[in-house]
Parts: C-alpha cells; structure tokens; sequence
C-alpha cells in the first residue's frame, strides 16, 4: 500500500494555498512557507548561508527549507535537525517505506528466502526516499557519510541479506550517538563479519583483513606521509607524541599489532543457522593466550572481552579522534581547516567521542560557510535535483538505473574505504549526469517525475516567469543574483521551460554544493 | 616428455611484445577463461587530460561466461590419458588435411578446431596462451570461479574490486577521459567493479546524449558547450571589477576545482562530437575484416571503433556467454565448437580490423 500521486500532491498543494502574493521572496521560499508574506526579503548574505547551510546539512534545500532556516535562525536549525527524534516525518515517506514491506525486516535471519537483487533494490529504495523526502537531513547526511564510513558490499557472501541489518543496528541506531558504540556494533555485525573476513578468523588460522581495517580505516586511520614513522610504546607514551591541535601524528600501529589485534578477534563470527546473521562468539575458534596491543596488556583467558577491550580504546584514542574530525570537517565543509579539525578533535576526547558533540562544533563553526564547494557524487546530485524541483519519486529502478550509470550505485562500492569523495574521481561521468536530467525532464525515468506545470503556475501567480520560477528553484537564490544570471547568461533560448530546467540541472554551478 | 611451450612469454617479453604489434592472451582456467587483447591504440588521444605518460595500449579483456572448458580449447593431444579420460568429448589428434581435427601447437598441444582462425595470430606470435591457470578452487561452483578470476584473487580476504579496477586505480599514470574503461554491455562487469569512471555502453552509439525536447541532442550540445565554455564571469577566481566576488566563488568552488570540472565539461562534449562525426551506426571495418553477426562480434566492432576514435580508452571489456555446455557439449562438433567459432571469427576479425594496413598490428 502506499499513498497516492494525486494524495501527495493534493497535500502540497494546501500548503500553499494561502501564500499572499509578494515579489519579495523567491518562489521556492514561497512554495511552503505561507507566513513569510508580510516580511521583508532577508539580507542577501543571510539567504546565502541557509542556503549554503542547507546544501553541507542537507542534500540541498527542498522548496520552503531556506524559509525555515531564515524563520528558526542557524543555530536553532542546526539545534533540531541533531535531534532528529524530535522532527516529524512527511507522510509520503512513512507510507513509502511501509510499502517496501518486510525485505527491511531488521531480523536478518528472516530474510534468507529472499532474493538478493530484491534486497538489495529495496535497501536502495529505502535510502532514496529518505534522502530526498525526509526531514531529518542531518541524521540522512550522517548515515551516508557512516555507511562509507564502515562500507559494506552487498554482493560479497550473505551481504544481500546482512547489510539489513547493519544499516539498522550499526549505522542508524548510532549515527548521531557514540562512536565507541557504533564501532563495537560494527565489529560485531554479521554484515562486516562477512565482509572482512573476521568470520573465518579462527586460532591458529588467523585472518587479519579486519583488525587491520579496523585501525586504518575505522578508527586510528594512518597518514600516507608518516607510514614510515611508526610511533611504538606503551598507551600512555602514543599519547604524549600526540599533538592533537599540531598537525603531526605518526602512525599507530605496526603489523604486530594487526597481528595481535587479529588474535584478540579470533571466534568473533555470526550464527550460520538459527538466528543466522546474529553475532556468535566461538569460544572454541578463540586464541586464550595473552595478547599485547599498541602497548595495552591483555592477559591470557579473556574471551570476547579481548577485543572489545582494545575497541574501547581504539575509540577514544587520539589519533581516532583525528582521523573522524578530519573526515567528517571535509565531508561537510569541503576543508580540513586545521583549527576546526583540532578544535572538533578535542570535543570528540573530551566527550569520549560523542558524534552529536563533534557535529554542533563542525556545523557551528564558520568553515560551514568559508569552507570550499564540494563537488556533488551521483547521489547527491540526484537527490539534490529532486529536491529542489519538489519531485514525486518511488526512488526505485528509475533512479537507481541511472545512479549506476552514473557510477554510484548503492551498497556497491567493494573496497572498504568507501565511495571516493574527491572531486577528481567523479568529474569524469559528467555525460550520464547529463542524461539523467534529461530523462528526468523528458519524462523519461521510471517511477519519478517532476510537475512544471504546477511550479509554473505558483511562480507566475509571485509574478515570474517560467524561466525565472525554475532558476530560482534550482539555485535557491533570487533571479537577481549573480551565480544565477551568470548561469542564465550562458543559456539562451531554451525550446520550452522543461528543456531550460534540464539545462539548469546540467551547468556546471550545479554540480557543485 | 615433450617441450610444453613453444612460447612463453615472461612478463618483460609479454610488455614489450604489447610495443610491437597486437599480443592476444588466451588464459584458460577451470571454469572460467578469460581472454585479453592489448593493441596498439592507432593514434594518441587527442583529449587533453589523457596525459602524455598514459600507456599507447588498450587492454580488452574478454570473458567467456560459465566455464568454458580449457582442455577442448587447447587439448594435449600428446597425452594419452586425455583420450583415455574423455572417450566422448575428446577432439582428434592433428593430421595433415585432417578436417575436425586439433591444429597442432607445439607437437603436445592442439588448438580446437573452430579456435582455427586464430592460427596466423598464433604463428606470427601474436598470441600467447597461459594454460591452467585456474584458480585451484575445488568446489567447482561456476559462480566462484568466474567471481575469483574477475576479482584476480583467490582467497578470500583481500580487496573485493575487480582486478582491472585495481590496475586502473593503481596506474602510476592520470586519465580522467570520460571512456578510460569501457564495458560493452548494459552491466559493469565485475572486474570493472570499483572503478568509478568505468562506463557500460551498449553500442558506441548509446555514447550520446538522449534528448526528448525540439532540437534534439545538437541542441543540448550547443547549450552545454556554452555553459561549460569559456565565459569570463564564470572563470574561475577572478573578481569582478564592482568588488564582488564571482559566481563561481560566491558558490565557494576552489579555483583549480572549478576548472577542472569545465575541463572534464569541454572533454565530455568533444568525446560526444566526435562520435557523432565518426557515425558508429555507419562504421566500416577496414582491410575487409567480416566481424560474425552476433553479440561478441558487434561488440568486438564497436572496441575497434572506439579504438580507433582516440578517445583515450584504456581498457574494454566483454563478455561472450552459453560455455556452461554440459552435456551439449560435444567434441570437434557441437555447442562448444559454435561458441568457439563465434569467438575466434569475431577475434580474427577485430585482429584484421586493427590492422595490417595501417601500421598497427
């Protein structure tokens, strides 16, 4: 079951309904927000920064999302969208996620009957939807950046089924919460069990694909320039080589410490019958002796609490705290300004690495505005452009076709470092993002469209034209800003405003956020 | 015992040899083979940002779906137990004027009969064959075989990308044109995984733009090239003479980024004009190469198309299906041999194509 078009479209329009008449907003503040009429257009440079806002916390603003940053203020924005609990959801979504039924089932074990493709178009589905309908975009943006994060491919083993229940136990539930926790939670993921390998790591037949990861990717990360450099001692000897506001930190670890780190996680694997998918510790497969990691002592007979010890730690260890602030500062404002990645490094130690913490540093600070433009990845640009255009979507094969043309297909990056998110790897595929914003203003992908009529129609009720309508839309800027005239500068003549639209979409200023 | 190869190249013989003309490998596994071509690309890239250092080579990589059986492929008809072994499927020792007979090799192998189109490739040692090289894996689970041989890795842990990902990914060169990898499909193949430029094109023809509005895909391009050209407001980190910053920097776009994505614009723009010039619809094979008329030969057509484009294609990969024969298999005759046929016309055909005539092979 899931809600109609006609339904949809029906409750959008009585949002809009009473909007006064007024040239003194665009149309795509105007769309939703219906009590900005008596109001004066808001300085440009504050519009600038919801909209920028809007574009590093979201995936770019949906018509009336710069109103309500201008109506709330930044920090109460940012204040609400870290507590998404407290943020209601649209119906279109409820309903659409209800609808993909029980393949999202967070009991993995119930879905070993189901075909894998199925599963997988599903997970995809779901996470479409929610990027672009739903109204809790930071908690969206943070299980994207987590799911690269601790990227999982669903095509390697039970991934299919596994990745399930990952998405719900490992990145959703923690996300916005601690980082300790959603690292045990991933070590402990039948998803990455698999993936990495850890679920055949026995004693005596050690597999170290996953400590390794574990400490280069998920937690200490390793700094190409200093591999060389390994700093060795004892936990509180690593501690004082750290510098946390400096810029030099070494790299952690040495292949002894992959070595018994692995040991610690041998019998750490998952239920291959009942219960499948839920996480087992084979006492049987577990190396007892005493282990030795980054200078911690473990003793002999420790069982699961091995490794869980030496997670604890990975979390909260300097070069984590690091390794994250650098990763999170570049993914949402395109720099890692050394202030802001020092100073977001010191809340995560002095909160044992509380995300919500790190996160009100990042997104308060001024980086979110100086910071460079990030160049969109195929899903962003998807997203972004549906949203911007108020589209009605199923998020299904349509969409999904193209994010694989386009190189991104979902739950299908097989490395574990996750999709790339530099500029350089996606500038390439700019001829299927072409292609896809003119499918999606040809009519022409399946289970999404986007109503021009009815956009025109709301703009040329403010007074604007149709060109003027869908340009302010896209940018969420006036037609008297520069970025959008030099863009309009550029296209002349368009046969009809579906074909301007989709020029919109394809210059190169919105590639961009 | 006899000598087994007559030609075994090492690695330095097998690189060089790709500086001399075009070097077919056959490499033959347990159930799934895989074979690949490196030729010479006719004529530099023309684009800009396939850099200088970038190999003058395209790797295409043909897999032979469901395990095609590498003993009826190259047979060692020297070896007794092989007829002792397959009483059914076993092909004929080499005869002279011997029809449906293994052409001989080296005096111990001999290559299927319907691979003999390949022969001239094979004598003017231009094709090298790598046998069993499978993977060991015992299971016989098709499925695991051609996902190792595609990954390039055996065990299990390590990278799940494909192995020409990872050549692509580890390259000590930079190529950022919009066909550096090019599958001949609708899907990435699974050694293409992980690489994120590589693009699935159908035909060279789906290489272009789709427009459904008055004016059709010229249009588009008009647009396009205007608004990924070279316009001063749009130029990168200049400040207009009011004092206010430029659109592209009030959006925040660093100036070297900015320019490259217009590059990449400018790149993508002239790969679309200059397919539509060279017509792949019209196409014309040169030194009268007749590609087979199905799958693999249109396929193997539009590589040497795109080859000869100069658009700076490194790797191309595809896929010849229907090797889980069982058994139809058969012997000198029957689903195997079609498939075989298929494969060596469609070889010999490209291997011609590329050809003799312009300096090439």
């Amino acid at each position: 079951m899931s809600i109609n078009r006609r339904q949809f479209l029906t409750g959008a329009a009585t949002t809009v309904a009473g909007l006064a008449l007024t040239g003194c907003h665009t149309v795509e503040q105007a769309l939703t927000h219906s009590d900005l009429g008596a109001h004066p257009l808001p300085p440009a440079g504050e519009h600038e920064a919801a909209v920028r806002l809007l574009n590093r916390v979201a995936f770019g603003p949906r018509p009336g999302d710069v109103a309500e940053v201008l109506r709330l203020g930044v920090p109460a924005y940012i204040d609400r969208q870290l507590s998404p609990d407290s943020i209601a959801e649209p119906d279109v979504l409820t309903w659409r996620i209800h609808a993909l039924g029980d393949v999202l089932n967070a009991d993995t074990s119930l879905l070993f009957d189901e075909d894998d493709r199925r599963l997988v178009a599903a997970q995809r589905q779901a996470r479409t939807l929610r990027a672009v309908y739903s109204n809790r975009q930071l908690f969206e943006r943070m299980v994207e950046f987590w799911s690269d994060h601790f990227n999982i491919y669903a095509f390697k083993g039970q991934g299919a089924q596994l990745t399930v229940g990952d998405d719900h136990e490992t990145i959703r539930k923690h996300a916005l919460g601690n980082f300790g926790d959603m690292l045990i939670a991933s070590a402990r993921s039948a998803a990455m069990l698999g993936y990495l390998d850890n679920n055949i790591n026995r004693r005596g037949v050690p597999n170290e694909n996953y400590a390794r990861e574990v400490m280069e990717l998920h937690s200490l990360g390793i700094q190409a320039e200093h591999q060389f450099n390994v700093v060795r001692g004892s936990i509180g000897s690593t501690l004082s080589t750290v510098d946390v506001a400096g810029s030099h930190i070494d790299a952690y670890y040495t292949q002894d410490d992959v070595r018994e780190l692995a040991r610690c996680l041998t019998g750490w694997t998952s239920e291959k019958h009942w219960h499948r998918g839920r996480f087992l510790f084979d006492s049987s497969a577990h190396d007892a002796g005493a282990k030795s990691v980054l200078g911690m002592s473990i003793p002999a007979g420790g069982g699961v609490d091995d490794a869980e010890s030496v997670l604890k730690m990975l979390a909260v260890h300097p070069a984590t705290a690091r390794h994250l602030s650098t990763k999170l500062c570049h993914y949402f404002t395109g720099d890692t300004s050394d202030a802001l990645v020092a100073q977001a490094s010191k809340v995560y130690l002095q909160t044992s690495g509380d995300i919500k913490s790190v996160m009100r540093t990042i997104l308060m600070s001024s980086e979110i505005q100086s910071g460079s433009a990030i160049l969109k990845r195929p899903f962003d640009y998807i997203v972004s452009g549906l949203r911007a255009l108020n589209a009605d979507t199923d998020g299904g094969t349509g969409i999904q076709d193209h994010l694989q043309k386009m190189g991104q297909p979902l739950f299908g990056w097989p490395m574990p470092n996750g999709y790339p998110t530099d500029a350089k790897s996606w500038t390439g595929g700019l001829i299927p993002r072409w292609n896809f914003a003119l499918a999606l203003m040809g009519d022409g992908v399946d289970g999404t469209k986007v109503d021009v009529d009815a956009l025109v129609k709301r703009g040329r009720e403010l007074g604007r034209n149709a060109e003027d309508t869908i340009a302010e839309l896209v940018f969420a800027r006036t037609s008297t800003d520069p970025l959008v005239q030099s863009v309009r500068r550029r296209v002349e003549s368009a046969a009809n405003t579906r074909e301007f639209t989709s020029l919109m979409l394809m210059s190169p200023e919105f590639q961009w956020r | 015992m006899k000598e087994m190869w007559n030609y075994a190249p090492t690695r330095r013989q097998f690189l060089a040899a790709g500086g001399t003309g075009l070097l077919s490998l056959l490499g033959l596994g347990g159930m799934g083979s895989a074979l690949g071509a490196v030729s010479l690309r006719p004529k530099s890239s023309t684009l800009a940002t396939a850099r200088r250092t970038a190999p003058d080579h395209v790797l295409v990589s043909i897999f032979l779906r469901g395990g095609a059986d590498a003993l009826s492929l190259v047979a060692p008809y020297a070896d007794d137990q092989y007829y002792r072994i397959r009483p059914t499927v076993a092909i004929g020792a080499p005869k002279p004027g011997g029809a449906d007979r293994l052409h001989d090799l080296n005096g111990y192998f001999g290559l299927h009969p319907s691979l003999s189109p390949l022969i001239d490739l094979y004598d003017a040692k231009q094709l090298a064959i790598i046998h069993a090289c499978g993977s060991g894996d015992e299971t016989r689970s098709h499925f695991e075989a051609m996902a190792t041989m595609e990954r390039g890795l055996y065990q299990e842990e390590g990278p799940a990308s494909g192995w020409l990902a990872r050549h692509l990914e580890t390259a000590p060169w930079e190529n950022q044109t919009p066909l550096r990898a090019v599958a001949l499909g609708s899907l990435i193949p699974d050694s293409l995984v992980g690489a994120p430029s590589a693009t699935a094109v159908s035909s060279a023809d789906d290489l272009r733009l789709v427009s459904s509005f008055p004016g059709g895909d010229d249009a588009i391009r008009r647009h396009l090239s205007r608004l990924y050209g070279n316009d001063p407001h749009f130029a990168p980190g200049t400040r207009s003479g009011t004092g206010t910053t430029c659109p592209s920097r009030a959006m925040g776009m660093p100036p070297g980024k900015s320019a490259d994505l217009q590059t990449a614009g400018t790149e993508a723009l002239a790969v679309l004009q200059k397919i539509e010039n060279l017509s792949p619809a019209t196409y014309k094979p040169s030194n009268g190469a007749a590609y087979p008329a199905d799958d693999l030969g249109n396929g193997l057509r539009q590589t040497a198309f795109l080859i000869k484009s100069s658009l700076g294609m490194e790797v191309a990969c595809l896929d010849h299906g229907g090797f889980d024969t069982h058994v139809t298999q058969g012997g000198a005759k029957g689903a195997l041999a079609d498939r075989l046929d298929s494969l060596a016309k469609g070889i010999a055909a490209f291997a011609a194509d590329l050809g003799h005539s312009d300096g090439v092979m």
